[in-house]
């Protein structure tokens, strides 16, 4: 029992995520639930009572509402430019390592250097400038700042295999190119694309919740953690609630992902060849924001 | 005259590296006839590898493979397109690595990469042929072992899986890149008898690589002796061992380790 769900830590684990589980399931049966962005559905700056459980902010909208919708905003649109910077940096950087299309080879690495020499809180500004600061908008430049990372990961490694035995061994049975790269170099290599997107889901989190707090992010009323806490800010000795709660969902997050992320990568025996690899990782994800 | 086996004749394999280029296997010919055994004995960094990955056309690249003849069984090696090559692949010529511990995919189960070899057929028979063949070879408990991953087996028994898998499609050539080097000396005798007895079996060629010529001398019916990517002597193996000419060859022997000797040294290039 103990192995299977992986000890005590664990154990902590899975009781907090049922805990979340039991609140959520409160909050949408006692009626606790109002529109995030409806104004007046109490009091300005109310502290938590039972009617609003965090409270209410300088619109009387409900912050607890706004919290759960903004944490939905935030991990999903980080969410999709993971999976899409994790899919589209795999098959160029398996393509470009492979040399599966000779003459686009070149422009692949180019545009390869050109997604690591920005730094991480750059390029995003560049692409909002250029995408404007809607949802597309977001996940573009989140995915430019992140793709970069599973290419290279991608290119070093399929190269280093090629020159292994076990791959040279999968030619030498009559295996095409593609049949090796499907069911050999592919399988080799998903434990480190799985774990470099896990902590690239966390720099994903600190981009998204940097731009929101700058005022580059998603408009309001949309609410999100970033623009919540930067709406926040000029109501703080008044009503700690308000900035209180986005920073304590923002970094309960970025930890839970993080962890998850180290955990994965010692299972899979896999944090050497990510180390190093992820960008935004400087220690500085949680704190910008604040 | 019955046709041969293999038939390699003017054999130049190189590797260009920035201005130079490294010279790996140097005119090289070889004959042999079906069901022959021919070894190929020589120093590390003699070509002897190299050699044989180049029958494969599987030499690691940037390398150029040039020959004036290269026939395989009426097949032009030299002028068989990729696919072709992909084909006679684990099909008509097949290769066992040096050490088995590398050549397997570390997170796949055996009887998965076993399987490999047989891209056509039922699941289901194609199972029992590779359960069969695992049992030739002398494998323990071969069910149980087609699940197992490769770190769980020892390097004798992993050989073991490598050679079946190798014979699972009854090869005509079979390729042996020093099987016997990474394995523990006891574990040595026993796949050495293990290929002598699937020789007869099977009535293949084999391009046995050694540079143990004990071993050379239980299992070949000719040798070629090769110094830097030249074969400088090629005969039989009784007059290889009992009558060489080129002074490498006998220093060769004298190398051989015997109990209560000394170890010479070998002379200089």
């Amino acid at each position: 029992m103990n192995q299977r769900w992986g000890g005590r830590n664990a154990i902590l684990i899975w009781c907090v995520f049922g805990l979340v589980l039991v609140a959520a399931f409160y909050i949408a049966i006692s009626g606790h639930f109002y529109s995030p962005i409806e104004p007046f559905v109490g009091g300005k700056l109310q502290p938590p009572s039972h009617a609003f459980l965090m409270g209410t902010d300088e619109l009387g909208r409900d912050v607890l509402s706004r919290l759960i919708a903004a944490t939905g905003v935030t991990l999903g649109l980080s969410l999709v430019s993971v999976v899409l910077a994790m899919l589209i940096g795999t098959l160029l950087g398996m393509g470009a390592g492979y040399n599966l299309v000779p003459f686009l080879t070149p422009v692949i690495l180019f545009l390869g250097q050109i997604s690591i020499i920005f730094p991480t809180r750059w390029l995003p500004l560049m692409i909002v400038a250029l995408f404007g600061n809607h949802a597309l908008g977001m996940v573009l430049s989140m995915f430019f700042s992140l793709w970069g990372q599973f290419f290279w990961l991608m290119y070093d490694e399929s190269r280093g295999l090629q020159g292994r035995t076990f791959i040279q061994a999968a030619y030498a049975v009559g295996g095409t190119k593609w049949k090796v790269i499907i069911f050999h170099v592919f399988p080799y290599l998903a434990p480190t694309v799985l774990v470099l997107a896990t902590l690239s889901f966390r720099t994903a989190i600190g981009v998204i919740s940097t731009l929101s707090f700058l005022g580059i992010g998603l408009q309001p009323p949309t609410p999100t953690w970033g623009s919540m806490i930067a709406e926040a800010q000029p109501y703080f000795f008044q009503a700690w609630w308000l900035v209180v709660f986005p920073i304590v969902a923002l970094i309960i997050s970025v930890l839970a992902v993080n962890g998850l992320g180290n955990r994965f990568g010692k299972r899979w025996d896999v944090m050497d060849r990510v180390q190093g690899r992820t960008r935004g990782s400087e220690g500085t994800d949680a704190t910008t924001v604040t | 005259m019955q046709r041969r086996l293999l038939d390699v004749q003017g054999l130049n394999v190189s590797f260009p590296s920035g201005q130079e280029t490294t010279v790996a296997v140097k005119d090289v010919n070889l004959q042999m006839q079906p069901g022959e055994t021919l070894a190929i004995v020589g120093e590390s960094g003699s070509g002897k590898s190299t050699l044989a990955l180049s029958i494969l056309k599987l030499t690691h690249k940037p390398s150029s493979v040039q020959a004036l003849r290269m026939m395989f069984d009426g097949t032009d090696l030299l002028h068989l397109p990729e696919r072709g090559m992909q084909k006679l692949r684990g099909k008509d010529i097949s290769m066992v690595f040096q050490d088995p511990k590398t050549a397997f995919h570390p997170m796949m189960p055996l009887g998965k990469q076993l399987l490999e070899a047989l891209p056509q057929g039922r699941r289901r028979e194609k199972r029992q042929r590779a359960l069969e063949m695992l049992s030739r070879v002398g494998l323990p408990d071969a069910e149980r072992q087609m699940h197992a991953y490769p770190h769980t087996l020892s390097g004798g028994m992993l050989q073991r899986v490598m050679i079946a898998m190798a014979l699972l499609n009854q090869p005509k050539l079979l390729i042996a890149d020093e099987p016997t080097t990474a394995l523990d000396v006891t574990v040595q005798a026993g796949i050495i008898r293990l290929f002598a007895r699937l020789k007869r079996q099977f009535q293949m060629g084999m391009l046995f690589i050694s540079h143990d010529l004990g071993v050379v001398a239980q299992l070949a019916d000719n040798v070629a002796v090769m110094r830097q990517g030249q074969i400088v002597e090629y005969g039989s193996v009784e007059r290889i061992l009992q009558h060489p000419v080129h002074p490498y060859t006998r220093h060769l022997l004298q190398m051989a380790p015997r109990l209560g000797g000394t170890l010479p040294m070998i002379g200089g290039r």
